[in-house]
């Protein structure tokens, strides 16, 4: 059987039928055609799925669509303002951290929600933040720098 | 995935109806964490999925001083890593469950799904089986109260009946001038522990008055080192007596080579372990 559910993602509201047996991540690809959030594994190990629900990062692999129904989503698409990039978004870029884009869209992710949660997080916090979310190629030093330098700038001059 | 009926009850007693009523066929859904993956590999196909998260006594977290911290069980892994209330009056368990995973991970998944799902490197149990917890539980026919340790019967596998839900979880205030710890080994952060131990020692007049504790890793199933709870009874805490109780947890332990590491190297890590374990404990006396 079909169940209703309502989810507003990045701002909009959608309204979907969908049987309960579908993954979030599934839902979002595939019905409302988001495809910035990545399926790596399914099994909650590599965090390409990370999407925000109710200010929390999840894994959209392991929430079933129906689980989420009334609830708010940020995905990597909602994370630009106006045209505008996220500091997280422009640092990645200017040290070189967005190496591919399997990871990328859950590394930001999870390293906006550290930031919000904790501006002044240490190095090893990056590290335990980023700890769900897999690089399985180039490795962690530059996304690391660039979260840190996020911190550091937010420091110096506070961003809305 | 399989298809399924999906049934988000807002009350304790619509939950226990509806398991009853598919019997064997229903099976209760609290974050996801563990059930997703065995769906979605088809591993588990269940016709009925009850969500427990709606249920009002499951989501309380609350203190009591004679009781101790009661532990709603679809209370998030995150909530209570992160909790003032439990940071404050058994940090050593705020500790635990922060070696859970990841943060997305311990987000949405709850205590009582992690001690349900029973798996072989799950953290929480360690650190609940040395700080003496116990369990509510619900089913058809009323509430009965469990120790931690029994609820686990083998991988995978709980000692919960047909029908049963986890309700609650009990930990009793800490013993006057008693600490508690827990160690966690493991490659990666977000690997289950190769071995985990939870220790709680309390010392009167010198002497080791009680000692308990939990380890996962060290068989196939959480279980209390008794042995050496036993070598540390009744005597001074010291570098002699924690030597004891980290051999006789060794000598104790029944452990299972996996793809994370073997039964030999295990043994060797569980004495390494509760050596350290309780050395961190007798430096804080
Ligand atoms: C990538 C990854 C890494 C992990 N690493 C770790 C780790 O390092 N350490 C660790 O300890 N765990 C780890 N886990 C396991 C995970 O954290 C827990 O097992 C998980 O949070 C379970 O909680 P849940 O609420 O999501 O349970 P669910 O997945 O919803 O349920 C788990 C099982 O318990 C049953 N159940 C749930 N609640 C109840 C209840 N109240 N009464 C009766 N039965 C119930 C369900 O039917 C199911 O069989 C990891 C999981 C993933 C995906
Ligand atoms: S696809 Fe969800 S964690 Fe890998
Ligand atoms: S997987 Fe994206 S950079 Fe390694």
């Amino acid at each position: 059987m079909k169940h209703l559910i309502k989810l507003t993602v990045n701002g909009e509201e959608y309204e979907v039928a969908i049987e309960p047996n579908r993954s979030l991540l599934d839902v979002l690809r595939d019905d409302l055609e988001l495809t910035g959030t990545k399926k790596g594994c399914e099994t909650g190990d590599c965090g390409a799925c990370t999407v925000v629900l109710d200010g929390k990062t999840v894994n959209a692999c392991l929430i079933l669509a129906v689980s989420a129904n009334g609830k708010s989503i940020l995905t990597i698409e909602g994370v630009a303002q106006g045209g505008k990039l996220h500091p997280v978004q422009e640092a990645f870029i200017e040290h070189g951290a967005i190496q591919c884009g399997y990871c990328t869209p859950g590394m930001i992710l999870s390293a906006k929600s550290l930031l919000e949660e904790n501006p002044r997080p240490t190095e090893w916090e990056v590290r335990e933040a980023i700890a769900g979310n897999l690089c399985r190629c180039t490795g962690y030093v530059k996304i690391v720098k660039a979260i840190l330098a996020v911190a550091e700038e937010m420091a110096k001059a506070p961003v809305a | 995935m399989e298809p399924f009926q999906y049934h988000r009850p807002g009350t304790l007693s619509e939950a226990l109806r509806l398991l009853q009523n598919h019997g064997g066929e229903a099976r209760p859904l609290a974050g996801g964490q563990s059930l997703m993956p065995l769906l979605a590999e088809g591993i588990l196909a269940p016709q009925v999925l009850v969500n427990l998260v709606d249920i009002p006594e499951m989501r309380e977290l609350s203190w009591s001083d004679s009781g101790g911290l009661s532990i709603g069980a679809v209370v998030t892994q995150r909530n209570l890593e992160l909790s003032p209330l439990v940071q404050a009056r058994l940090p050593s368990l705020a500790d635990a469950v922060s070696k859970v995973a990841s943060v997305p991970v311990r987000n949405l998944g709850t205590l009582g799904g992690n001690l349900c799902h029973a798996g072989p490197g799950a953290d929480p149990p360690a650190i609940l089986m040395a700080l003496n917890s116990s369990l509510r539980i619900s089913g058809p026919t009323g509430e009965r109260v469990l120790p931690v340790e029994d609820l686990f019967v083998g991988p995978y596998e709980n000692a919960l009946a047909e029908g049963e839900v986890l309700l609650a979880i009990q930990v009793p205030p800490m013993p006057a001038g008693a600490k508690a710890v827990y160690l966690k080994h493991s490659v990666r952060a977000i690997d289950p522990a190769i071995v985990g131990i939870g220790a709680m020692v309390q010392v009167r007049n010198g002497l080791v008055r009680e000692a308990r504790i939990g380890m996962v890793g060290a068989g196939p199933r959480p279980v209390r080192a008794r042995g050496a709870e036993e070598a540390l009874r009744g005597r001074p805490f010291d570098e002699d007596s924690i030597r004891n109780a980290a051999q006789a947890a060794a000598a104790e332990a029944e452990p299972l080579t996996d793809g994370y590491a073997s039964a030999g190297y295990r043994r060797k890590m569980v004495a390494v372990f509760v050596r350290r374990a309780l050395e961190k404990l007798r430096v804080t006396m």
